[in-house]
């Protein structure tokens, strides 16, 4: 509210200063790019392999954006062509069941569509890392007794390390989070707040901590944050997630989530969303992941 | 035997005379070598105001100096008979024949303008392009900068500079400075020694130097000389008028927009003085009308824009080698907005409502300086300075219901403020030992304050809540020190070199930076009017501008470096070749090439409206480099003057996270600058001014596509529509060029001088480009917007003295 009212502020006194001013506004000619292949696609040694193709269109195009779904997706394991897809299923999507990434491995897709360029990627799927929770110290946790649930529920907070052994010799990328299932409603998997002041995190992102090992390659590294869940209840199990990934979904995470941000206000910076698709747009990123219980009584 | 005696008498005489010659050559000796000092102060003889850089020359050995910024010179030279030229452009040269037998003062007053057949006028070309050894340096006369056509009359100072080479102005109607690649931060604008931060008055449409008030404007781009520091571009060093000694003038101008007013004259004649000098736009009382017609009733509101300048100076001679001067100059812009309470019954109670906003920035210089001879060969100027720029946005809403005598009030306060804060002092000497030195050096040293944002909320509402809290960084105060020496020599009669070196030291929060900054100059001069030039700086800036490249706002903020954000240091190497041809035409061509470090940039998305968030989080660190020819071709002299500047220039940026690290073209990257600038004086009464500015449009960021982008993998089937700004700063606006015109006529009232100015800005109203956005036009297709913001203006003014 504080910031839409200075907005406003400026933006009247703007407009005061230039009702007296004459201004003459001319349609440019701008250049049309043709339409590219969009390709978004998240891979994980525990899943399917999904792919979802769009076709991009020029910023001052008015159509709407559309999937693709008669293109052809060529999967590649290690240069071994794996699958060969060519039509999407009914949610739009292309799926391929036939096995699973496995870390350690190349995968390279190329899809091509007689209407648009080629595109094309290349991801290796990185290892695991192993993690565990070295403290859960709570530091406020306030509850009430709710009737129709009939348990405590209410906040907590707490203050939480982990460690973790960072490969040594390669550049690696990771994100923590933690969910939980909310059983109330159905299953449905709710994040839980971390904030860090650790200065390997990179901050303002609602989804998790991102941090890469730049502070702290090849070492053993315990890392401090806050932890703050607004529906605790008594005898709650969190999941804590520690993904590992290459720069590329690293630099699509952070982009994406500043776009987002920052959209719409015209006194921020603009954002240029990360892309890793040879003639087109969009992410192929793999990732990989460990996880924690931790059960709070 | 008497022949035997002439032979002896011729012998011992030969001996003895040999012997008397020796001896005489010998005690005379110390007579031949002696030297001694001439010195003194040039300045004007009608006024008295001192002038700088004027020209003092022996005719025949052709040894000479200048005069310094206080208008005093110093020249040695063994004892002998001397004719001695004083010349200064626009001024008759003096001539005085001297016998040097022991250290003399020589005090010249120049008489101003000679005017050959009354119309033309002619200085002494020696003034010469190709003497001095720095380069990269450009003097403007005020009466030049005046005869330059200027929007809505308003002839300025910093806009006059943009038609230089190497020298280009951000965006349209902007007085900001972008000098050979650097920021508008990378300029030492300098107002009698007192930094000055935010030069611009209307968003940068006007600088807040009256033309009036100003003596003496020069530029150094290149070449910097080790007395200067602490800014990596440019130093812009301007020197107010002193006050006629004399007698009284009043003179001033009345304009469509803005009116000044200098008044100037002797509290002691031959020894105090003062000039006061006073602009003020009225914009919001043309306004007033129009507002009141357009919001009526209940709705009423007041709302306006307006600046004012204030200079006053008092300069006073309390020996003859003492020179006390106080300067002052205050000068701010308002907008504001007020509502009428507006005040309506509800369902038995009495509603009432207001609202105010105001938007303001301004700067406050003050300068006290003294200045003491020493001897005939050293000079002091020892200067106080305090500096003080500040930014303020606020919005007020008032909500009062009233039922009999109880009133509950809702009221929502926002503050915003930003500034910075300076109080230095400096003590610099002038020593020259010999015709082939000139010594400078000196110490200084300043207290920063910064203010890098905060924001004050107070909200209450009655009997619920009463806030007032304060958000936005910590104040930083740091300190700022250097020392200087420099040194003017003639290594040979061809060879003339500056050297210096510069060291500065910078203490923030427990942080200490310092670095030594070498500065080289050379001249070499090849046939008789023709020099070679070539130069080397190394440069250091402790603090930075944070600026925003969507819009740019009063709201930039001056931010210190920190354990975190390093000073920013340049390097420039720059080589040339300078002429003189047939005495009225000067000629240069200069290469550069610059290299800049820890420049600072916001990051993608970032905004200076978040005062929550640490700026030193919002910023990232990076380099850029920047190189170029620049060809300047000058009449001075005669009934048609002016000059034409080309610059071709490449400026680029690099920045690990900006643009995915890729190297991309700085937003005012302008590959082609030209300028062409001509006045005519048809005679005495008639004068026009013609300037013609053409430039490559700057870089902008654009999005070129909109694609789909996964929401969040957990939701795999949710995209959302975003537009990808494939490469940063990779759409050129359209060109910009401008055609201004203006003419003078001169006449008298009474005995007043008059002139009537008639400018006509964008004379063929070329639709420059402002800025550009995305929108839709009437068929709703979304098109691409260019918003020009300034058609032909013309504007009439009426300048008067007495």
């Amino acid at each position: 509210m504080k910031n839409i009212s200075l907005f406003i502020v400026i933006v009247l006194i703007i407009s005061n200063l230039h009702f007296s001013c004459t201004k003459v506004e001319d349609i440019v000619d701008f250049p049309i790019k043709d339409p590219k292949l969009t390709l978004n696609c998240y891979f994980h040694p525990d899943s399917v392999w999904a792919f979802s193709v769009s076709r991009s269109l020029s910023v001052i195009d008015n159509a709407n954006l559309s999937m693709v779904t008669d293109a052809t997706i060529k999967l590649y394991e290690n240069n071994n062509l794996l699958a060969t897809l060519t039509s999407a299923a009914a949610d739009q999507r292309y799926y391929f069941y036939g096995s699973k990434p496995k870390p350690g491995n190349e995968y390279k897709i190329e899809i091509s569509h007689p209407k648009y360029k080629s595109i094309s990627a290349v991801e290796t799927v990185p290892q695991a890392i192993n993690f565990n929770v070295e403290k859960f110290k709570i530091v406020d946790s306030s509850t009430y007794y709710d009737y129709w649930l009939q348990k405590s529920v209410g906040t907590l907070k707490a203050s939480v390390n982990i460690r973790l052994s960072d490969p040594k010799g390669e550049k690696n990328y990771y994100r923590l989070i933690c969910y939980y299932y909310d059983s109330i409603y159905g299953g449905v998997i709710n994040q839980v707040w971390l904030e860090s002041e650790n200065i390997s995190v990179e901050k303002k992102y609602p989804n998790g901590l991102l941090f890469s090992d730049k502070y702290f390659d090849g070492n053993s590294y315990e890392m401090n944050f806050k932890f703050e869940d607004y529906s605790f209840f008594s005898g709650k199990t969190y999941y804590f997630v520690l993904e590992s990934m290459n720069a590329a979904r690293f630099n699509y995470e952070k982009s994406i989530y500043l776009y987002w941000d920052s959209e719409g206000n015209p006194f921020s910076e603009p954002v240029q969303v990360y892309n890793n698709i040879d003639n087109g747009y969009g992410i192929f990123a793999a990732y990989n992941s460990k996880l924690l219980k931790y059960y709070v009584k | 035997m008497k022949y035997k005696s002439g032979i002896i008498s011729r012998k011992i005489l030969s001996k003895e005379f040999i012997f008397i010659l020796l001896l005489s050559t010998l005690l005379c000796q110390p007579l031949l070598s002696q030297k001694y000092t001439i010195s003194g102060y040039i300045t004007d003889n009608e006024s008295g105001e001192k002038l700088i850089g004027a020209n003092i020359f022996e005719k025949y050995k052709l040894q000479g100096t200048t005069s310094n910024a206080y208008g005093f010179y110093s020249l040695t030279l063994p004892a002998d008979t001397y004719t001695l030229v004083f010349s200064y452009l626009g001024y008759s040269t003096e001539l005085r024949s001297i016998t040097l037998k022991s250290n003399l003062t020589l005090n010249i007053g120049m008489k101003p303008g000679i005017e050959l057949s009354e119309v033309e006028i002619v200085g002494e070309q020696t003034d010469r392009i190709e003497e001095s050894s720095q380069m990269s340096i450009v003097k403007i006369p005020v009466a030049q900068i005046k005869s330059i056509p200027a929007m809505f009359g308003e002839v300025d100072v910093l806009k006059a500079l943009q038609l230089l080479p190497g020298i280009q102005s951000g965006m349209e109607g902007s007085s900001g400075l972008y000098v050979r690649g650097g920021g508008p931060d990378q300029n030492l604008i300098l107002l009698d020694g007192t930094p000055v931060y935010n030069a611009s008055h209307l968003f940068g449409f006007f600088s807040v130097f009256n033309a009036d008030a100003i003596k003496n404007v020069e530029l150094i781009k290149g070449g910097f000389p080790a007395r200067y520091g602490g800014r990596l571009s440019s130093v812009i060093d301007i020197s107010m008028k002193e006050g006629d000694q004399r007698k009284y003038h009043v003179q001033g101008s009345l304009g469509l927009i803005a009116s000044k007013i200098t008044v100037e004259g002797p509290i002691v004649k031959d020894r105090t003085s003062f000039i006061i000098s006073a602009r003020r736009t009225y914009l919001d009382i043309i306004a007033q009308p129009i507002i009141r017609l357009a919001t009526s009733g209940d709705q009423r509101i007041t709302a306006g824009y307006y600046f004012y300048d204030f200079n006053a100076k008092i300069n006073h001679r309390l020996t003859d080698k003492d020179h006390l001067y106080l300067s002052v100059y205050q000068g701010d812009d308002k907008f504001y907005l007020n509502s009428k309470p507006r005040s309506y019954l509800f369902d038995g109670v009495l509603y009432t409502e207001q609202f105010k906003a105001n938007l303001g920035w301004g700067n406050i210089t003050t300068a006290l300086r003294w200045n003491h001879q020493f001897n005939h060969k050293l000079f002091s100027n020892t200067t106080l300075t305090y500096s003080r720029y500040q930014f303020k946005v606020g919005n007020e809403e008032q909500y009062f219901s009233q039922v009999g005598s109880k009133v509950e009030e809702e009221s929502y306060i926002i503050r915003y403020f930003s500034g910075i804060n300076d109080i230095a002092g400096k003590i610099d000497f002038d020593y020259l030992p010999s015709p082939n030195h000139y010594i400078k050096f000196g110490i200084s040293h300043i207290y920063h304050s910064f203010h890098p944002g905060v924001s004050a909320f107070k909200i209450n509402i009655t009997n619920v809540v009463n806030i007032d809290s304060t958000i936005g960084a910590k104040n930083v105060y740091a300190h700022e020190s250097a020392i200087y020496i420099e040194d003017d020599v003639k290594l040979t009669a061809n060879l003339k070199a500056n050297l210096g070196l510069h060291y500065s030291a910078f203490y923030v929060n427990n942080k200490l930076y310092h670095r030594p900054q070498p500065r080289l100059s050379v001249r070499y001069l090849f046939a008789d009017n023709w020099s070679f030039k070539a130069s080397y700086v190394h440069m250091q800036q402790y603090i930075h501008l944070l600026t925003n490249t969507t819009i740019g706002l009063p709201t930039d903020l001056w931010v210190p470096a920190t354990g975190k954000i390093l000073p920013q240091n340049s390097q420039q190497f720059a080589a040339g070749v300078a002429s003189t041809l047939r005495e009225k035409y000067s000629f240069s061509v200069e290469g550069y090439y610059k290299t800049m470090n820890n420049l600072i940039e916001y990051r993608d998305g970032a905004t200076w409206l978040n005062t929550s968030a640490d700026w030193q989080d919002k910023v990232e660190m990076g380099k850029g480099w920047s190189y170029g020819m620049e060809v300047f071709a000058e009449k001075k002299s005669g009934k048609t003057t002016g000059w034409i500047g080309y610059t071709l220039s490449w400026t680029m940026r690099q920045f690990d996270n900006i643009n995915f690290g890729e190297p991309y073209p700085y937003k005012y990257d302008r590959r082609h600058d030209i300028s062409v600038v001509v006045a005519h004086k048809f005679n005495k009464q008639f004068d026009i001014g013609v300037t013609w500015v053409y430039g490559t449009g700057n870089a902008l960021t654009l999005p070129v596509m909109r694609a789909m982008a996964q929401t969040d993998y957990y939701y795999p089937g949710y995209y959302s529509e975003i537009e990808y700004f494939e490469k940063k700063n990779d759409f050129r606006m359209a060109a910009y060029h401008r055609l201004d015109f203006s003419a003078n006529w001169n006449f008298h009232v009474g005995s007043a001088d008059a002139t009537l100015n008639l400018s006509v800005y964008n004379c063929y109203s070329r639709r420059n480009p402002f800025f550009y956005y995305f929108g839709y036009d009437n068929y709703g297709h979304r098109v691409l917007y260019r918003v020009s913001l300034f058609p032909v203006i013309p504007a009439l003014s009426i300048n008067f003295k007495f």
